[in-house]
């Protein structure tokens, strides 16, 4: 019986520089992408951004209004609209901090006249606990006014930026459309993706999703307006933010403009205003019917998007959670498109 | 590709994608070598596009990894959620065969009627936790005289002046308690964010619930089509071993919580309702939680004298061992195909990793896992 040769096995000298060479591009790859972090938010934020306002741009565009012109109305009309937003908040926060400073003591001192929580109050003198609370809290939520300055322009700062991008990005979104149809007629290896076809689909479900929560929140803000409920424009955001979650976001986004309608309006203007937005849920219901543009059922649309709406809330408070239902919507697109039959 | 040249010396090139030579498979264990060439130097190399999608693969998971970790409290929720739902599963199937509801309908009363008795219980024991913390305060000089009488550790107890101090921090608590701005504040922040997670959790469970057969089916469109009996496989392998896993974890948890409710009332152990949430929660704690759960009941019991802590303790590992040997095994099976050794290792790993939480999940995970092995290896058996 002849003995056994064991085979010896060498690794190409060129096989080890191409493990070099990979390994150190991973690992710096992995370095930028750690430190980028925060520029990444921006740039998947402004692509989100621009993914969006797309469609307004080609609504335009189709009705033979310039691509250049177009673009213009969308971002001044967007950027106008976030200014009036952001005008109406502040001012409605000033508002009612303003009006808390007054009614907070009073309402504490009405409660400990009497009852168990008097002897509570001659030991902790709750009144003025509650004065030097509510005195304090801008100091507590946003530091000094030097770091609140600092913090205001630094934020102000990323807004600029992230905006820049945005439009910068609105302007390529479409060769970027066009590429990657140009890829799937050449044949390239991601064909059996349909990845245009997904983006597509991904963006529009994405837009149908934010539409729907803006005129929602549109629709809150107005009947809050015209029932005479404080910071209508906070209670529309407000809306307009929690109808992105699925199910408990019906809830909690009426939460407050039906409890203030029910505690602090006539009865019959709170009437009017809870079937208002009745009729409004109802609306969006039979439009998301009519518009076909629901998911088809095999697609878990509901829990994608609260898992999404969680975990980007986690990862970039509000702003986050918009940016990752939008993603969601996105990624569903392609893996609908991937897994479609070709 | 160029193969070998044992006579210019130049490497054999062996990519990644083919195979140089047929191979002669051996029955002795040897591993197997080329047929018909005597050995020499064989040189591998791995073309770049093979390596650029290991380093892709490499870096993406990395990335996923970090992203994981910023969304920490949604992976917890959602891994909760996930043990849940897989525990209600078959309670909705039921409930849809039973009612002819739809599956959103057979949820929504499942769901239903589980909040509601999380609400009853609630119901039942927070007013009767207040009312017995409330007569502790009255309770407790008694409490304390008797402790000094204890046979082993009464003197100790009475040389450092124990009662005195337990009764000097029973009275100043309220005060302390209500002074403390900054920790009020700090509790009623922490109770938030927990209801806030609750409330998370309880969603994705409904979603899951209502959505879970759509996402299945879902995820097997999207996979290749030769993977997806494989694939079918092994979910029901580990739906098995997590559902029964979550059902049975539930029942005992209840058991145990009853049993310390029923022995806490016999004895006259004050804050009994407090004792049996204690127990309950504990019991989802693998091995470790019978006894801490008992531990509160016997530790109540022993402010109304040694005697019924001794009593307590004893009847409570009576009851642990009727748990372990009887209504285990009837109520999760062999679900867990995991020796008691290696469920203590994980629970206690679970328990470096991700706190009490990780205790919870780690036993249904590496179960999970031990059944996708046993699967794949042909050993699966229906539990």
């Amino acid at each position: 019986m002849r003995a056994r040769t064991p085979q010896e096995v060498r690794l190409a000298p060129v096989f080890a520089v191409r493990v070099a060479v990979i390994a150190v591009g991973a690992v710096v790859l992995l370095i930028v992408l750690m430190r980028a972090r925060l520029v990444l938010h921006w740039i998947v934020t402004a692509g989100a951004a621009a993914m969006l306002l797309d469609g307004p741009v080609r609504g335009l565009i189709e009705r033979r209004v310039p691509r250049a012109l177009a673009l213009l109305s969308v971002t001044l009309g967007t950027l106008a609209g976030a200014a009036l937003l952001t005008y109406g908040v502040v001012d409605a926060v000033v508002d009612q901090y303003g009006n808390l400073r007054e009614a907070a003591p009073a309402a504490v001192a009405d409660l400990v006249r009497s009852g168990p929580l008097a002897d509570l109050d001659r030991r902790l003198d709750l009144v003025a606990r509650t004065s030097d609370l509510i005195d304090q809290a801008p100091e507590r939520l946003f530091g000094t006014p030097a770091s609140a300055a600092r913090t205001a322009a630094e934020r102000l700062g990323e807004v600029v930026l992230v905006i820049t991008l945005t439009v910068f990005m609105l302007v390529a979104y479409e060769r970027f459309e066009q590429r990657l149809m140009r890829m799937n007629a050449a044949g390239h290896p991601w064909r059996w993706v349909g990845i245009d076809l997904g983006v597509s689909d991904g963006a529009s479900g994405a837009r149908h999703v934010i539409g729907r929560a803006v005129a929602l929140g549109a629709v809150t803000a107005l009947v809050a307006q015209l029932a005479g409920v404080p910071a209508p424009v906070v209670l529309g955001l407000w809306m307009a933010w929690w109808r992105l979650l699925p199910v408990l976001g019906l809830v909690i986004g009426h939460a407050p403009l039906v409890l203030l309608l029910i505690t602090d309006r006539p009865r019959t203007v709170a009437a009017v205003a809870l079937l208002a937005l009745i009729i409004a849920e109802e609306l969006v219901r039979l439009v998301d019917i009519r518009t076909s543009v629901r998911p088809p059922p095999h697609v878990p649309m509901a829990f994608l998007s609260a898992l999404a709406f969680m975990a980007g809330f986690e990862l970039g408070g509000v702003t986050g959670a918009v940016v990752v239902v939008v993603l969601a919507h996105l990624a569903v697109g392609v893996l609908k498109a991937a897994a479609a039959p070709t | 590709m160029p193969k070998s040249s044992r006579r210019t010396g130049r490497p054999v090139r062996v990519s990644a994608e083919t195979s140089v030579r047929p191979v002669v498979p051996r029955s002795d264990g040897v591993p197997p070598v080329p047929a018909g060439r005597p050995s020499y130097p064989r040189f591998i190399d791995i073309g770049w596009s093979s390596l650029l999608t290991v380093a892709a693969l490499l870096v993406g998971i990395l990335v996923a990894y970090d992203v994981a970790r910023a969304v920490n409290d949604a992976v917890v929720h959602l891994l909760l959620a996930v043990v849940g739902a897989l525990a209600l599963d078959r309670v909705v199937g039921l409930v849809e065969r039973w009612t002819r509801l739809r599956r959103a309908g057979a949820v929504a009363v499942v769901v239903s009627l589980t909040t509601a008795l999380l609400a009853g219980l609630a119901l039942l024991l927070v007013p009767a936790v207040v009312e017995q913390g409330g007569r502790l305060g009255d309770d407790a000089p008694a409490v304390l005289d008797d402790l000094v009488q204890l046979p082993v550790v009464g003197q100790a107890l009475e040389e450092n002046q124990v009662p005195e101090q337990v009764q000097e921090w029973l009275d100043t608590f309220p005060d302390r308690f209500s002074s403390d701005a900054e920790g009020l504040l700090g509790t009623a922040q922490a109770a938030a964010v927990q209801t806030a997670g609750a409330v998370q959790t309880l969603l994705l469970l409904v979603l899951l619930l209502a959505e879970g057969p759509a996402l299945v089916a879902a995820a097997r469109q999207v996979m290749p089509a030769d993977w997806r009996p494989t694939a079918d496989r092994l979910a029901r392998s580990v739906y098995v071993v997590i559902g029964r896993y979550a059902v049975g974890s539930i029942v005992l948890a209840v058991i145990a919580g009853v049993a310390a409710f029923v022995i806490g009332l016999a004895l006259s152990v004050p804050l009994v309702p407090l004792a049996a949430l204690w127990a309950f929660l504990w019991n989802f704690v693998p091995q470790l939680g019978g006894v801490v759960g008992g531990g509160m009941l016997v530790a109540l019991a022993l402010t109304t004298g040694a005697g019924p802590a001794v009593t307590a303790m004893v009847v409570w590992l009576i009851y642990m061992q009727l748990e372990n040997r009887i209504v285990q095994p009837v109520v999760v099976g062999r679900a867990v195909q995991l020796s008691p050794l290696t469920t203590m290792v994980v629970a206690l790993i679970g328990v470096a990793a991700a706190g009490l939480l990780g205790a919870v999940l780690a036993i249904p995970v590496v179960a999970a896992v031990n059944a996708a092995r046993l699967e794949l290896r042909g050993d699966g058996t229906q539990t």
